[in-house]
């Protein structure tokens, strides 16, 4: 059998990964167990039943997409509020640095119905998009608005920290060297925190997923068209439907697993190729 | 032209922006705050105020309200520490080491994002309900953990699992574990080792707010 574990001189690893695993497996994994066992208690015959429903594929379809799609803007924007409040000075910095955490802070049900006010039709943004008769409030945009709001900090605040810790001797060896400024950013800077953004964007993505207060305000929870999955499992469990539930909740964990575990290993595959 | 002078004006480095990129990108980054942070802010003051101070104030003399905001909290208090030394340790462990199934680790560490929160609630009822796994022994103790305080703790460590190890993770990996070799090879010990590597746990703490 290969090595579990590359040498290193350093200490600790037995104990912090042993205890890591210890409280994963207590608040984690044995919690969420209850998922499969619950959902166990269909069979296959029902849990498939569950699975291709098609109210039930399409809100898996709107919140993996709308999750996508917040997430991506969130990066690109993130990345940008993070080098500006890293790199640049301007009067107020310290009040937009503090105002990046409020989507942590608020309540996520006081946010959704404050941007389905904001966004609808005859809100104060939303009235200048209903000009050019685009609806956002009670729409799948609306989701992603909901979500963005969510899940920026995520990005800002990983990639921050990261971003100011770049040394500038190196920025400036390669700009001694002849690189140009977008040369730097590409080949010396974005490398190094590229994998902050990574994980900035599967936070970003991973709670947009599971988001619940926030958006169903704002959505509109049309089935079909703008139903999060979240809501199909919250009507079941209305009903008492419990193992109908879990097995929505399942299906939600498997598919974000994986698509985080593709994510993550991205990462993981993109640091290898560095070291080589 | 002089050659000294040459030499000079080749050797102008740019380390910084032009000014018109800073401002463009300062430019970018503020309204898009502003339009998804900005104004529902002031939204949100605006409602909770509109009314006037009065019956703001009326509103926070509910002794429901005050006791809500006390349970929060608490749970807060309990949540924040246990999750703290999980994500330094996990941090560590990942950080600075390399070992197999590292990617899967980080996606179960992740998980607790990605389910919602209404299921979250819902798995602990599933267990310690009268109906779960460990519901008739903590009924026979006669102890109560769901509909009530540990219950709420329960969730909360829960739905913030992920946040201090998933901001240190990226933080210690960008500051490389060579400070740490050194140390190690000076002769320090473990708790030396750890205590003096730079562990900037405060942003982690701030975002559980």
């Amino acid at each position: 059998m290969a090595q579990f574990k590359a040498h290193s001189v350093l200490p600790g690893f037995n104990l912090a990964l042993g205890f890591t695993l210890l409280y994963l497996s207590l608040i984690v994994l044995i919690p969420l167990s209850s998922l499969f066992f619950k959902t166990a208690t269909l069979g296959w015959g029902g849990f498939w039943e569950v699975a291709t429903n098609e109210r039930v594929l399409a809100s898996l379809r709107v919140t993996f997409v709308a999750s996508f799609a917040a997430a991506v803007m969130n990066a690109i924007f993130g990345l940008v509020i993070a080098w500006v409040l890293v790199r640049y000075t301007f009067p107020g910095k310290r009040l937009v640095d503090a105002l990046v955490d409020l989507p942590f802070a608020l309540p996520t049900a006081v946010a959704g119905i404050t941007l389905a006010m904001l966004y609808a039709p005859n809100g104060w943004i939303g009235h200048y998009f209903a000009e050019h008769d685009i609806k956002i409030a009670y729409t799948p945009l609306g989701i992603v608005v909901a979500l963005t709001f969510i899940g920026l900090p995520f990005v800002v605040r990983t990639v921050q920290p990261v971003l100011a810790d770049v040394e500038a001797e190196i920025e400036e060896a390669a700009a001694s060297l002849g690189a140009s400024r977008w040369d730097v950013f590409r080949r010396v800077i974005f490398p190094s925190i590229y994998p902050a953004l990574l994980t900035g964007f599967a936070l970003a993505f991973a709670r947009s997923i599971g988001e619940y207060g926030s958006v169903i305000f704002i959505a509109g929870n049309m089935p079909f068209i703008s139903e999060i999955a979240p809501l199909l499992i919250v009507a079941k469990l209305e009903q008492y439907d419990y193992a109908g539930a879990t097995a929505i909740a399942l299906l939600m964990l498997i598919i974000s697993f994986a698509l985080l575990l593709a994510i993550n290993g991205l990462q993981w595959w993109s640091n290898r190729r560095e070291i080589r | 032209m002089s050659l000294p002078q040459q030499l000079i004006n080749n050797q102008k480095i740019t380390t910084h922006e032009s000014k018109a990129v800073t401002l463009i990108l300062i430019t970018v980054a503020l309204s898009y705050l502003l339009l998804f942070l900005g104004i529902p802010l002031f939204a949100v003051f605006y409602e909770a105020l509109g009314k006037g101070w009065a019956l703001y104030w009326a509103a926070l003399q509910d002794p429901d309200a005050w006791s809500a905001i006390e349970l929060t909290l608490i749970a807060a208090a309990i949540a924040v520490p246990a999750n703290l030394v999980f994500g330094v340790a996990a941090a560590w462990a990942i950080a600075k080491f390399e070992f197999r199934g590292k990617s899967v680790l980080i996606t179960l560490i992740d998980l607790p994002f990605a389910v919602s929160p209404v299921v979250s609630g819902l798995i602990y009822v599933l267990l310690f309900g009268a109906q779960g796994w460990f519901g008739p022994w903590l009924q026979e103790h006669d102890i109560k953990l769901i509909f009530a305080v540990p219950g709420i703790v329960l969730v909360t460590v829960f739905v913030t699992f992920p946040f201090i190890a998933r901001e240190l993770i990226p933080l210690m990996q960008a500051q490389g574990k060579d400070e740490e070799e050194a140390a190690v090879s000076l002769g320090a010990s473990g708790w030396q080792t750890f205590g003096a590597s730079p562990c900037p746990t405060s942003n982690g703490v701030c975002c559980m707010a």
